[in-house]
């Protein structure tokens, strides 16, 4: 019994007979409906494997939370790096915040994504980070340097793509 | 020092020369400039000159990244002539007040032996100067010395052009 309690626990979590495992957990007195579902229970958790959940690849990447306090950090390091610069090569090139953003690899994208949804109206320069990371320029010609018409063309694009941010 | 009371705790305030002072700009003060804005990332100092809000004006070649006129899109003195002149601008001598004319003037440091453009400022009609500061404020000042220093270099070409009927 205890290794099924352990199995029950362990498992059961995501099979959706959470019903069953409480009532062998609480210990509490077996009516006629929960006296069905244990043997039901143990039965499924003895016989068969786990249900599996698939994890989903593709173009998205769900960024864990050390990803998410890093990229923050280097946020808010390049913030600083930065300083008074209006050069593009100097505040992003000469940054080590912003290479190491870069270094990150496709996780950050939706972490910039997030970031750039945050800044509303007055988006920051991730346009060349999310060109390296995901090899593609959304943004007509027309519209280079206007941050505001960019970030909305790299909004449409990654919708389409399958990113969530 | 001024402070912020902020429920029962006492800030000092923010100090916007003190933090531009600590980014690179020493001379700039309260004595000798004013802020004429709040921070915006939307545009630079190029483009602040130049006379546009809505575009980061740097010349990147890799397309989708910022905007650039028809000029080479070169990190040189004579390249950032070019843009300006594409908006009637021509070389003048210096930053003295000219009755009609707009002024505005080139900042470079030296980087690696050469000298890079690093920002821009642009002639007020009263004879000040109005400089963006990168992702930071607008601010005028009164004249293109209180933005030189370790940040922006030095004041190293002037340009000038007859003065529209508006300014921004």
């Amino acid at each position: 019994m205890t290794r099924v309690l352990s199995v029950l626990t362990t498992t059961l979590a995501c099979s959706g007979i959470l019903s069953a495992a409480t009532w062998v957990v609480s210990g509490e007195e077996p009516s006629p409906q929960n006296v069905r579902a244990a043997p039901v229970a143990m039965e499924y958790v003895l016989n068969e494997p786990p249900p599996i959940i698939q994890p989903q690849f593709g173009f998205v990447v769900e960024p864990c939370i050390q990803d998410t306090c890093k990229f923050s950090q280097l946020v808010e390091d390049w913030q600083r790096e930065r300083g008074v610069s209006s050069s593009t090569s100097e505040s992003i090139l000469e940054s080590s915040a912003y290479l190491s953003i870069l270094a990150m690899g496709p996780k950050a994208v939706p972490l910039i994504l997030t970031q750039m949804n945050s800044e509303g109206d007055d988006p920051d320069q991730w346009f060349w980070a999310l060109q390296l990371l995901t090899g593609v320029n959304p943004v007509p010609e027309e519209s280079d340097g206007n941050f505001n018409e960019m970030a909305r063309y790299w909004f449409d694009w990654a919708a389409d793509a399958g990113y969530i941010w | 020092m001024k402070w912020l009371v902020i429920g029962s705790i006492g800030l000092p305030m923010p100090d916007i020369f003190g933090r531009l002072q600590q980014g690179g700009l020493p001379h700039l003060n309260s004595s000798n400039s004013a802020k004429t804005s709040d921070a915006k990332k939307a545009y630079n100092c190029i483009a602040w000159a130049a006379g546009d809000t809505f575009r980061w004006w740097w010349p990147i070649r890799r397309p989708g990244v910022n905007y650039w006129p028809k000029a080479p899109r070169l990190e040189t003195i004579e390249a950032f002539i070019a843009a300006f002149e594409t908006l009637g601008y021509r070389k003048c001598n210096d930053g003295a007040k000219e009755e009609g004319i707009e002024k505005v003037v080139l900042y470079a440091k030296l980087h690696r032996g050469t000298l890079i453009p690093t920002h821009a400022a642009r002639q007020l009609d009263a004879g000040q100067w109005t400089s963006k500061l990168g992702i930071h404020e607008d601010v005028r000042h009164d004249t293109v010395n209180d933005v030189a220093g370790p940040a922006y270099g030095e004041p190293v070409c002037y340009l000038g052009r007859p003065r529209p009927s508006t300014n921004i």
